[in-house]
């Protein structure tokens, strides 16, 4: 399996591991959920860390305000038991402006150190997306971790509502005139469908629409998933090509699923990432190595309870980290 | 062709469908309604989605013209009216949407960003203005390009180039294009930095673009007019422009917010800038465009017939209290005949099509029966009080007549009219005779028959399918493409080689209607900030159906909408807003009304949009008044949607703001 060995990947533990001596500077989001600290706390218990920044991004105000008032005070709560990180937390909103983001990600870059992870386990997309482009880009940055923590369960109520029309990720837009022929919108298949027939209306007709599946992403994601799918179905005319199952963690081997659906970035493709964060960091990956656009339904409102609770495995924290960046050298590359 | 293809798969005709398709299938029924679009004069086109906007803007496009051309088919305007070009901006694909994401740097950083969004719409839409001239004349063997008097060899572009790249709109940035080709590579590279500055692949934005900003819409009238005087567009033609999702930029969050008006602001300018040689045209929701819009860097508003005109498609497809005047029945009527048509029936008939499939529905007597089944009694329900006599009377007329039992049994309850309990009537029933009394209670009576019945009401028919259809074309094609595929399951062990068109069963169409409904419910919470919309619109369906179920007199059969004073409605902008763009989005409808209160007060009322009656069981038809409600009890079901806490809980109402005096010491008294 050389795609996997050239783009390793694996519980936490073992690819902390892999790297040894090294101490990692920690780019993580405090937030809500649980898992938001998964990562942190690990680093804390096995001695590893070295800076690390913690971005709280404040929720608008909505129904669910009383509810995440409640899990930011037990999160602190962990926080304090845990140990404090090096710098201060980050104050941030949901519409940070790009600027400010990349603000964010080039600080930490500039007194981050060498080794870094990125927690993208509590971060919306607009927020990991253009800080994978930043590290990456980065030079400073010699070994970069994505790293992802799995929740117990999800939400059974719904994940995040009130979405904005669709509009591309920051660092991800279009980049010119002549703009770039469309030959395929490429959609990984999540929960939430808000916008996506919007989204898809402009191509559905003159382009190819492939969609990525998590499979098998275990109960009872399983469900929503093939609901997401039943709904494209539903607005696109017939013969839409069946979906290409993935593992939902195996960031990899989607990678490898993009290069080969768009023959190694040669058909020029839009990417729709509404999948689990796993198959979503390959989007991003693929999009840095082919420029490609990256659209979006900005959800407005989280659910506090998005995902409850922290896997383990025995002992171990259920995390999963997939190497980006080793030796200065991105492993996320089209050839 | 296999017949078992449903014709309304494809909800949207716009150029989407596949430019071949849409020549074929484009209706150009409300084109006599929409002249304005293609004449000279800059045209704001409203409407909610689906109405139509973005098919008719279609017709703007050169990939559509080519297509007519292309299909040897006559282009759907003619004469005078087709003598345009158009080119445009999308405003979020193009990435003019991202200004404010990144400041631009220099001393003016804030204060110039208007006008760096301008000066990118100006640059975008010249060189979509090059590409539509290129397009036309390079494809359907240049027939479009021959009918407009487009001539573009190398000697008239580059005539072109010199005669323009001199001009002061572009501070010196076109000074240095020697030919055609390098004034458009220098018109892309432009392009290029600010998409590339924007995201944060460069440092900086070249100077060269800093030191020659350009004021919004000159430099297009200026690209417009040397078109015309270098002779590569015929002195007649016009230029159309296309600014793609305006609305978007109410929609900006966080601290761009702001800017969002601003960049509104800017495109108003180009608006009021009245070039003879260019025109501008905005498709919008309706409340997405304001009453007065700004014009940047004035005190002034755009004027309405003075600026720009407004086509309101909602208002010329919406259905007056006289059917007569209603043009949209026979534009779905030609919009069926076209997909019929286009999915290769036979004979489709030049008139009555829908009649011919849908048929003329059950009159109410046929939908009582139904609900009834042979359980008439539970059509009707007794007062204790009530003499066996007239019970008797219910019943026996429950029998061969539940809706009018139904009526009789109202009848009864309703304030001076019970004494008719005492005497039943012996020939006709005066229930039936007061005709305008009944007309104004069937719906909701069939409404509680159906529900006493323990049955789902019943929407089938033509009639039923267009009223139900509320003026959106969309959600005609919708209904259909229900309707039809409820049909295709059922005869699906059937052989249906035959290429008649189908009449198809109104238990068919009932089913088909009911999922149609349920898809439009289902489809709100995936509309931009859909979630709460949605919930908003079960809270208030749930409670309008409750409310009329219960009405056992049937002495408000006009409330399944409801209605504020104007000066309520004024009052709570956060109400004001969410209502307005609950209509935008189709979850309501709305019109004035007069009020019958003395108070002579105006009122604006809300009713579900048509196609959420039979998901919420309510009846469509809209007579008599509406429930009339104090803002207080809307802004209730707009904190129950939102699930606010208390403490914002309550009516955002302005304060009315006491200006400070201008002098400390001079005392407002």
């Amino acid at each position: 399996m050389p795609i996997l060995t050239e783009k390793p990947w694996g519980p936490i533990d073992w690819v902390i591991n892999k790297l040894p001596g090294r101490r990692w500077s920690l780019l993580g989001c405090f937030g809500p959920e649980e898992r938001s600290l998964g990562v942190w706390r690990y680093l804390c218990l096995n001695n590893l860390s070295n800076r690390t920044v913690l971005v709280e991004i404040a929720a608008k105000a909505s129904r669910f305000e009383a509810e995440h008032v409640i899990e930011m005070q037990k999160r602190q709560l962990e926080l304090r038991g845990i140990g404090c990180p090096s710098d201060p937390l980050r104050q941030t909103d949901l519409f940070a402006s790009t600027a400010d983001i990349v603000a964010i990600a080039d600080e930490f870059a500039q007194m981050c150190g060498a080794h870094v992870i990125l927690d993208i386990s509590s971060f919306p997309k607009r927020f990991f997306f253009p800080f994978i482009k930043r590290l990456l880009a980065n030079s400073a940055v010699e070994t970069l971790l994505a790293t992802y923590t799995l929740p117990v369960s999800y939400a059974k109520d719904t994940l995040a509502e009130d979405h904005l029309p669709f509009g591309h990720l920051p660092l991800f837009g279009p980049l010119g005139v002549p703009e770039p022929r469309v030959d395929a919108v490429i959609v990984g298949a999540g929960f939430m469908k808000l916008g996506l027939a919007e989204m898809l209306e402009p191509y559905k007709q003159n382009v190819t629409i492939k969609t990525l599946l998590p499979f098998p992403p275990g109960m009872p994601a399983f469900h929503r998933n093939w609901e997401f799918i039943r709904a494209i179905k539903t607005i696109l005319p017939d013969g839409i090509e069946s979906p290409v199952r993935v593992a939902a963690f195996d960031c990899a081997d989607t990678f490898q699923h993009l290069k080969q659906m768009t023959n190694y970035g040669e058909i020029s493709a839009i990417l729709a990432p509404f999948g689990p964060k796993p198959m979503s960091l390959a989007f991003c990956l693929f999009a840095i190595a082919t420029n490609s656009v990256v659209y979006y339904t900005q959800p407005t409102v989280y659910n506090p309870s998005y995902s409850v609770g922290i896997k383990t495995w025995g002992s171990q924290l259920g995390a999963y980290a997939y190497c980006l960046k080793v030796k200065g050298k991105s492993l996320y590359q089209l050839m | 062709m296999d017949l078992r293809t449903n014709p309304f798969n494809e909800l949207y005709v716009t150029e989407t469908v596949g430019a071949s398709a849409f020549v074929q299938i484009f209706s150009p029924f409300i084109l006599k309604n929409a002249s304005a679009l293609f004449l000279p004069g800059n045209v704001v086109v409203k409407g909610t989605q689906g109405c139509g906007k973005s098919m008719l803007l279609s017709l703007l496009k050169p990939e559509v013209r080519i297509a007519y051309a292309e299909a040897q088919r006559p282009f759907p305007v003619q004469g005078k009216s087709a003598r345009f070009i158009g080119a445009g901006i999308n405003l979020t694909r193009s990435g003019a949407i991202d200004f404010g994401q990144r400041s631009m740097g220099g001393a003016d950083a804030t204060e110039a960003l208007p006008i760096y969004f301008g000066d990118f719409l100006n640059y975008w839409i010249i060189y979509d203005i090059f590409k539509t001239i290129r397009t036309l004349s390079s494809h359907a063997a240049g027939q479009v390009a021959t009918e407009l008097g487009i001539s573009c060899d190398a000697d008239m572009l580059n005539a072109f180039c010199a005669g323009i790249k001199n001009n002061r709109c572009w501070f010196g940035f076109l000074d240095d294009s020697a030919s055609f080709s390098d004034l458009e590579g220098r018109v892309s590279d432009r392009i290029n930095a600010y998409l590339n500055y924007l995201n944060f692949n460069s440092d900086a934005l070249p100077e060269s673009i800093r030191k020659s900003k350009t004021t919004v819409g000159e430099p297009i009238a200026q690209v417009a007019e040397h078109l015309r005087t270098s002779g590569i567009l015929a002195e007649d033609v016009h230029l159309i422009v296309r600014i793609d999702q305006y609305e978007e930029l109410l929609r900006l969050e966080g601290k761009r917010k702001e800017y969002g008006a601003l960049f509104r602001e800017i495109v108003n300018k180009a608006l009021s800038l009245r070039n003879p040689h260019v025109s501008y045209r905005i498709g919008t929701r309706g409340y997405a465009w304001g009453n007065s819009p700004r014009v940047y860097g004035t005190v002034g508003s755009l004027e309405r017939d003075r600026n720009f005109k407004l086509l309101d498609l909602d208002e010329i497809l919406r259905r007056r209290e006289n059917r007569k005047s209603w043009i949209f029945p026979d534009f779905a009527e030609d919009v069926f005949k076209k997909r019929l048509r286009y999915a290769n029936y036979n004979d489709v008939p030049t008139s009555d099509a829908l009649s011919k499939v849908f048929g003329a529905g059950l009159s109410p007597e046929q939908r009582a029966t139904s609900y009834c089944k042979s359980s008439s009694q539970h059509a009707i329900k007794f007062e204790s009080t009530w003499p066996r006599e007239w019970c008797d009377y219910l019943l026996r007329l429950a029998e061969t007549d539940p809706l009018s039992a139904r009526l009789g049994e109202a009848w009864a309850r309703q304030k001076g009219k019970q004494i008719i309990v005492d005497a039943p009537p012996l020939g006709d029933p005066p229930w039936t005779t007061r005709r305008y009394w009944r007309k104004e209670r069937v719906e909701a009576a069939l409404m509680q028959i159906a529900g006493r019945c323990a049955q789902r009401m019943i929407w089938a028919g033509a009639e039923d399918v267009v009223e139900l259809s509320g003026g959106n074309i969309l959600v005609f094609v919708s209904i259909c493409q229900h309707i039809w595929s409820v049909w295709l399951r059922a005869v699906r062990s059937q052989n249906v080689a035959e290429r008649d068109i189908p009449e198809i069963e109104h238990s068919v169409q009932a089913v088909g209607i009911q999922e149609a409904s349920t898809h439009w419910y289902n489809k709100l919470s995936e509309e931009t900030g859909g979630t709460t919309r949605q919930r908003f619109t079960s809270i208030v369906g749930t409670e309008l159906e409750r409310k009329m179920y219960n009405d056992d007199a049937l002495s408000y059969p006009g409330r399944n909408g409801f209605s504020l004073s104007l000066s309520d409605f004024e009052r709570d902008t956060e109400v004001k807003e969410f209502l307005n763009e609950s209509v935008d989005y189709g979850a309501l409808v709305d019109a004035e009304h007069t009020t019958k209160e003395g108070n002579r007060q105006p009122r604006r009322k809300w009713y579900l949009n048509s196609i959420l009656s039979p998901y919420f069981k309510l009846p469509h038809i809209r007579t008599k008044e509406p429930a009339y409600l104090a803002l207080r009890e809307v802004r209730e079901w707009l904190n129950l949607a939102q699930s606010k806490p208390a403490s914002v809980r309550q009516e955002q109402v302005h304060e009315i703001a006491i200006q400070g005096t201008l002098f400390p010491g001079d005392e407002i008294s």
